[in-house]
């Protein structure tokens, strides 16, 4: 994609007499970096290891394989903007005079060697005094004494190391802490859950085994009381959210699978309560207790998310944080949200624009592939209008900022309502549609037995009846059906590359019959085209040493072009010039190359015999000053994506939605199928436009999308998933993440949540099965707490065993998990 | 029968104070993060550097 530098380990095996890298383990051919007899691949790689050896640190590559991360194509970051106030308020947790505490979020970090080193930055600098890793979330939580030390340079010296910390702002971190204390209430409530029902049980078990024949009335009455004591917490902190749900659908006139869960909950507590006091019997307080503490669990079991992926972004952590602009002696850094239309900001390579501006000064060759979904970089000529979101590539250009950063034109997006409207759903819609059926069906006999047994037995039997069928009627087995399946489910598929929010989702997923498709970085690979070369042949010392100069060169049609061609071991390049937006030019073992614009050639004094004049992108090649022939390059398509789209067009309406030229409509169409729809040049207000049509006709839409110009159609759709070659890198808020070389298993995805839903049907069967014979035995009067404290874990745990089983057979059967 | 009733009490009063631990152990952070410290507790804690016996000394200190 570009967005981040991809950090490829290439596990190639290494012929003998080659030399890695001594700090990553890339090859490294040419021996230009070498520190203490230890050669490097580059200045990065060998910076790290500067300083890890110069702290004695070199057990860094002792603890794991590969530790290092190569840093051939990282690019230092600039952190000026952490010295200014009003950004580092925003980062900072906490401060005073002398010291302060940050946390940030490191990417790369990887393995256990990471861990190691980035607790001993102490050891580098002293004033960091505190370094502590949370290598679930990627994050370090840092100490440092404020006086010695800036946040700037903190954050240097993190990137340095190869770790460039992804900076993020308060509004952020502040979804990470709530996240944080929800997960902490739910661990303690099962704690303390657990506690009162393990004890609770252990004084109920006289009762179960009705030790009781001799009357030791002293004992008996002791254990109840006890018994009452330990379930108040169980009920008022346990199952507090159970029953402020289920009153909570009460008011809203919704029966849900909260309503009979609460009902449950009630009756168990209020007759055991009844049966004590009136020294009837000990209740039923054991299984009350048993019950919340499973529900507890399978709450758990559903809620464990992934905490280094954050499904909730918007621009703003696409952007940076700060800008340069300029004033009357030089330049400042201001925080983005300071920008005004009228500023002159500087923009360098590789940065992204952050408002709609025009171009002052420079060579604009602006990529936006990420905001439109255009593949080839634009260039833009002096006063033209440049876009917030495009990305400079070339050399530093000056802007005058057009409007505010929220009201350009792509920001402008999250402006509308869809974005504001926080979606509170269901956990299942299956499961709740089921219960308000059996919620009523339940009350119902419950009434019915009432009446039946006042008339036959009287009042108190007939309360006993109506008590003990609610108590057997809790769909403890029901509640966790879902839970537990979409759980077992969400963790297969983030293990087969699909990284979903919620298991919502999976839900919404079988309901899905319409596929939505962006193309660029999603079909296509964005930072590689397909390279094609028209013209004199080049022979093998010659396109050796084109290959050796376009890799020293960042830009992606360079790039693609390096992939085309081998670069020989001992190619030395003497000479190498990069013009931003035109070209390079270079010199290797003797041969004079110039690659690029028309321009550039012309420059060389080299005519370019054979223009490409139709509209595709190209660039011309001479090797010692004349013309050989020319470049074009392509859309490079995901590997198998083909046969991807013929299966997914055999049972879903596939709709293509390109923000990029028609170019490529007579090569897509047959892929996707005679019934699908193919639209270009859309812009991302376009494409949630279009995708809501496909929802007006009654369809539900998986929208699978990448850049920023889907965000408005990913939320728009009932499934949005965004695609991203790497987990590290920024994708929009979406329902899900798909890892980009995962993305042909897709229809194996979608089949799979519909043996889901198979699942969760089949399990509702036995759980039901369970409820049955549960009321009729309550039914008939004969229900004893010794019965009901089996029932109810017994139903609870063969279904949970059942459908944990079953997904994981299913995602066998499905290719998702591979048998080892 | 009293018996039971005063090892009842003890078995309570300890159980009460390993859920104490435990809710402390809670608010202090300690289950906030589950993946780190089972790959921390591999590491050799200030392993002296080869050969420099002067700088493992100062290493001490820190």
């Amino acid at each position: 994609m570009g967005i981040q530098v991809v950090i490829e380990v290439e596990k190639k095996v290494l012929a003998s007499g080659l030399t890695v890298c001594a700090h990553c383990g890339n090859d490294c051919p040419d021996h230009n970096f070498a520190y203490q007899e230890k050669y490097f691949c580059c200045q990065g790689c060998e910076t790290v290891y500067q300083i890890l050896s110069s702290n004695e640190l070199c057990e860094f590559y002792s603890i794991d394989q590969k530790p290092g991360a190569t840093r051939i194509n990282a690019r230092t970051g600039d952190y000026s903007h952490l010295d200014l106030p009003e950004i580092s308020h925003q980062i900072l947790e906490y401060q005073d005079a002398e010291k302060a505490r940050v946390s940030f979020h490191l990417p790369e970090m990887h393995c256990s060697s990471c861990i190691w080193l980035l607790e001993q930055l102490y050891k580098i600098n002293p004033a960091i005094t505190v370094s502590q890793v949370d290598f679930g979330a990627k994050k370090i939580t840092l100490l440092y004494k404020s006086q010695e030390v800036s946040l700037r340079q903190i954050a240097e010296l993190l990137d340095k190391l190869g770790y460039p910390p992804d900076i993020r702002t308060e509004a952020d971190q502040l979804g990470n802490k709530a996240a944080n204390n929800v997960n902490r209430r739910l661990v303690m409530q099962i704690g303390i859950t657990g506690f009162c029902f393990g004890n609770i049980m252990l004084f109920s078990f006289p009762e179960y085994l009705s030790l009781w024949d001799a009357p030791e009335e002293s004992a008996t009455r002791l254990f109840s009381l006890l018994n009452i004591i330990l379930s108040l917490p169980v009920l008022f902190f346990g199952g507090f959210d159970y029953l402020k749900a289920g009153w909570k659908a009460i008011v809203n006139r919704q029966v849900n699978i909260d309503v009979p869960i609460a009902i449950g909950i009630i009756a168990l507590f209020s007759w055991s309560i009844w049966e004590i006091v009136s020294q009837l019997g000990s209740g039923y307080l054991d299984s009350m207790a048993g019950l919340i503490f499973f529900l507890l669990i399978g709450k758990w079991f559903q809620q464990r998310t992934y905490d280094f992926l954050s499904f909730d972004r918007d621009y703003r952590s696409f952007f940076p944080l700060a800008v340069k602009r300029k004033t009357e002696t030089g330049e400042e850094n201001v925080p983005i949200e300071q920008v005004v239309p009228g500023d002159i900001l500087f923009i360098r390579n590789q940065d992204l624009i952050p408002a709609d501006s025009l171009l002052l000064m420079g060579n604009a060759m602006v990529d936006y592939s990420f905001v439109t979904g255009e593949a080839m970089p634009v260039r833009a000529s002096i006063g033209d209008l440049l876009y917030a979101g495009g990305k400079q590539t070339g050399g530093e250009i000056t802007v005058q900022v057009q409007k505010a950063v929220s009201n350009s034109h792509l920001t402008s997006l999250w402006n509308r309502d869809i974005f504001r409207k926080k979606d509170e759903e269901r956990f299942s819609v299956l499961i709740d549609r089921i219960s308000r059926n059996f919620t009523f069906v339940v009350l119902g006999i419950a009434t019915l037995s009432l009446v039946g047994w006042w008339v036959a037995a009287g009042l108190h039997t007939a309360l006993y009846v109506f008590a003990t069928i609610l108590i057997v009627a809790c769909p403890c087995a029901l509640a966790l059906t879902a839970p537990f399946t979409y759980g077992n489910s969400l963790r297969l598929l983030a293990k087969a590359g699909l990284y979903l929010k919620n298991g919502t989702v999976i839900e919404k997923m079988a309901a899905v019959d319409n596929i939505v498709l962006d193309k660029t970085g999603t079909l296509t690979v964005n930072d590689d085209s397909e390279v094609s070369y028209y013209g004199i042949t080049i022979e093998n010392a010659d396109a050796a040493a084109l290959a050796a100069v376009v890799k020293n060169s960042a830009h992606p049609l360079s790039r693609s072009i390096a992939k085309a061609y081998v670069a020989k071991p001992d190619t030395l390049v003497e000479e190498f010039k990069e013009y931003p937006g035109e070209g390079v030019y270079g010199i290797a073992n003797s041969v004079e190359l110039i690659i690029g614009s028309r321009n550039l050639l012309h420059r060389y004094q080299v005519t370019v015999l054979h223009p490409v004049t139709n509209g595709s992108t190209k660039s011309y090649l001479a090797i010692n000053g004349q013309f050989f022939g020319s470049f074009l390059f392509s859309n490079r398509y995901r590997e198998g994506i083909e046969h991807t789209l013929q299966q997914l067009s055999s049972q879903y309406q596939l709709t293509l939605l390109s923000g990029d030229s028609d170019a490529e409509e007579q090569k897509l169409k047959p892929l996707l199928g005679n019934t699908s729809t193919l639209l270009f040049n859309q812009s991302p207000a376009d494409k949630m436009a279009n995708l809501a049509v496909i929802q007006q006709q009654g369809h539900h839409v998986l929208m699978l999308g990448d850049g920023l110009n889907d965000a408005g159609a990913l939320k728009q759709s009932e499934v949005g998933i965004a695609v991203a070659d790497n987990i590290n890198q920024f994708f929009p808020a979406s329902d899900g993440m798909l890892h980009a070389q995962h993305i042909n298993k897709l229809p194996q995805f979608l089949q799979f949540s519909k043996d889901n839903i198979t699942i969760i049907r089949s399990c509702l069967v036995i759980s039901l099965a369970y409820n049955v014979t549960g009321i009729s035995i309550a039914v008939a009067g004969l229900l004893t707490p010794l019965i009901a404290a089996i029932l109810m874990p017994l139903s609870s745990i063969s279904v949970v065993l059942a459908v944990t089983l079953a997904t994981n057979v299913m995602a066998r059967k499905r290719g998702i998990t591979i048998k080892s | 029968m009293s018996v039971i009733i005063v090892l009842i009490a003890f078995s309570m009063l300890l159980a009460l104070a390993f859920l104490g631990a435990f809710m402390l152990s809670m608010r202090n952070g300690q289950f906030d993060d589950t993946s780190t410290p089972q790959l921390r507790m591999l590491f050799d804690n200030n392993a002296p550097a080869k050969g420099k016996g002067s700088k493992a000394s100062e290493e001490k200190e820190l």
